[in-house]
């Protein structure tokens, strides 16, 4: 990643998601603009497909508003690596390879997200073969991304979103099968409240691995307001040497429209104001991060 | 405190056959447990007289819960849906009552599934109207309806303690109470503390279940301020433990779980760790 934290910190980004998923010209410089002006160091853009939209456009405003990228996509049904059929396994390379060339074109080193199966409601447990045709898939989008000096994130995600992935564990066990350097674990805290141990579990557990942090509440509305332990979390991740992004990621039903709204499940507005939220995060993080930082610099105490 | 303690029969079996009722008749109180909750989505498999004849001879108590179908739920806007989900709870409410239930409980509201729309205004008055009548019935038999919340991937109809009461309300009968599980709470609340407050006396049943599912106290979940929260309520219910493995597999109500990991493969030792964890966390509440 370009983008650097403040005093050797982590960098933090923000998802664009936060301000709604639309990607035409206006949207995405009002997004990135937003993100810049809240104090953001990254803004996390969806991967857009070059044949429908001009990445000029995301680069300029990426460029005029002094802000770095990283890019982010989620598999569906039609171009889940994992299924049976090849067309569609076919549709999801291409779609990864688009996003990698994305990425490339407007300076982002990465691209990350549930890019190994559907984000889906799945009605089926996972099978050999569909995990094998993922981490087959991913083996060669990550040669093609190598190229371009990006690296592919694999974000787990609930058990409501994925069949496949659901905890640091299996996403290390999938990422050292993939087996290339430019493959990174994604840890969100938002699945992780839901599915491990604890929320600092993964940071052991994926080691060197883990490449990018969504920092997000165990119900997504804005952070501090829910039950994630954010003392315990940074702690850990300074402790652990981390210097990847850590990204913001919450969302509203009434800013990200209704049919993301069914997508994401947010049947209740949770906040209304992105802006607010926005800037709102970065102050609680960077309290936060701060205050992991006094903590790990301070003596230990002297027993008697 | 005098709460009973439940465990839900999917820890010991995945169905609902005689032979399985009598394996996890036999484990529940081998366990421990004071009652079994069952729930009712393979009832044509149950054998109702035998069940409770195990039940009673046991010395167990039985609560049945329950999760509708898409094609049979009475939040749709669709009558002849609607009228197939009202049926089903109809004879979901009857079974109960033929076990020696006095409470049935669940998204007796909704399919349990990942809604793709939201909940229309049409949609939440048949449910009103439809739980208003099962509410009548069950007050009839002398039983007690729970509305369980439910996380956004399961229902789109109640996912909070704030939603469950406003739907309580406007069904407005005194035996329709708040189902809370602290599973579900840990994907929509502020904390396991405020809902519990905030429910107050209208709380009439409970699922202890860690955020992932597996064996209590592997999870991250503040089980301690939960229970301090129900006896600051004095709350005096069933509690009932929940837990799925994928090594205990229900056709059916696994997958509409998305119970895809093994976190456990012994039911009957996960049954009698949660038990002692469950009693001694009430021991130390008496002890405050």
């Amino acid at each position: 990643m370009s983008a650097a934290g403040g005093g050797g910190l982590p960098p933090l980004g923000v998802h664009a998601g936060l301000w709604g998923f639309g990607w035409a010209p206006q949207q995405a410089d009002r997004t990135i603009g937003a993100a810049a002006r809240a104090g953001y160091d990254l803004i996390e853009v969806p991967a857009v497909d070059r044949a429908l939209l001009d990445w000029r456009d995301t680069a300029a405003a990426l460029d005029r508003h002094g802000i770095a990228p990283a890019v982010s996509l989620a598999l569906g049904p039609d171009d889940d690596l994992t299924s049976p059929d090849p067309a569609v396994v076919a549709r999801g390379r291409h779609r990864l390879g688009e996003a990698v060339a994305f990425a490339a074109a407007i300076g982002s080193t990465y691209v990350g997200g549930v890019t190994h199966s559907a984000m889906r409601r799945y009605l089926e447990p996972p099978t050999a073969a569909g995990r094998a045709s993922a981490v087959a898939t991913l083996r060669d989008v990550a040669l093609e991304a190598a190229g371009h000096g990006v690296t592919l994130g694999v974000e787990y995600v609930n058990r409501y979103e994925s069949n496949l992935l659901n905890t640091a564990a299996q996403a290390l066990a999938f990422v050292e099968d993939v087996g290339a350097d430019n493959v990174v674990v994604h840890l969100d805290t938002f699945h992780a409240a839901l599915e491990e141990t604890d929320v600092v579990a993964p940071v052991a557990v994926a080691g060197h691995r883990l490449g990018y942090v969504h920092a997000s509440e165990n119900h997504r509305g804005a952070l501090g307001t829910g039950t994630v332990d954010w003392p315990r979390l940074l702690r850990a991740l300074l402790a652990a040497g981390y210097t990847g992004p850590i990204t913001v990621e919450s969302f509203a039903r009434d800013v990200v429209g209704p049919a993301s709204a069914v997508d994401i499940g947010l049947w209740r507005a949770q906040w209304t104001d992105p802006d607010e939220v926005a800037e709102a995060s970065v102050r609680f993080l960077r309290a936060q991060l701060a205050a992991a930082a006094l903590s790990l610099a301070a003596p230990a105490p002297v027993l008697a | 405190m005098t709460n009973l303690l439940g465990v839900h029969a999917l820890v010991f079996a995945g169905g609902t056959s005689p032979a399985e009722m009598t394996q996890i008749i036999r484990q529940t109180r081998e366990a421990g447990y004071d009652l079994l909750e069952l729930s009712l989505h393979d009832s044509p498999a149950l054998d109702v007289a035998a069940a409770r004849a195990d039940l009673e001879a046991a010395g167990l108590g039985i609560v049945c819960s329950r999760g509708l179908a898409f094609d049979a739920d009475v939040s749709s806007d669709d009558p002849a849906v609607v009228e197939r989900g009202a049926a089903l709870l109809q004879d979901s409410l009857r079974i109960t009552h033929e076990l020696g239930g006095t409470h049935f409980t669940g998204a007796l509201y909704s399919a349990l599934g990942k809604y793709g729309r939201p909940l229309s205004t049409a949609g939440r008055a048949n449910v009103v109207a439809t739980l208003t009548d099962l509410a009548a019935e069950a007050a009839g038999r002398g039983m007690t309806l729970g509305l369980e919340i439910c996380n956004r991937y399961e229902t789109n109809v109640i996912n909070t303690a704030a939603d469950a009461l406003r739907l309580a309300d406007d069904i407005g009968q005194d035996n329709v109470l708040i189902h809370l599980d602290t599973y579900h709470m840990n994907i929509e609340e502020s904390d396991l503390v405020r809902p519990v407050l905030l429910v107050g006396d209208r709380l009439g049943y409970v699922h202890i279940g860690e955020n992932h599912r597996g064996y209590l106290g592997s999870g991250h979940l503040d089980l301690t301020g939960f229970f301090h929260a129900l006896a600051a309520v004095d709350y005096t219910g069933p509690i009932t433990f929940e837990s799925f493995s994928s090594a205990v597999v229900s056709p059916t109500l696994s997958n509409d779980l998305a119970i895809w990991r093994n976190l456990w493969s012994d039911g009957p030792a996960l049954a009698a760790h949660a038990h002692r964890h469950m009693t001694s966390l009430l021991e130390a509440n008496r002890a405050a």
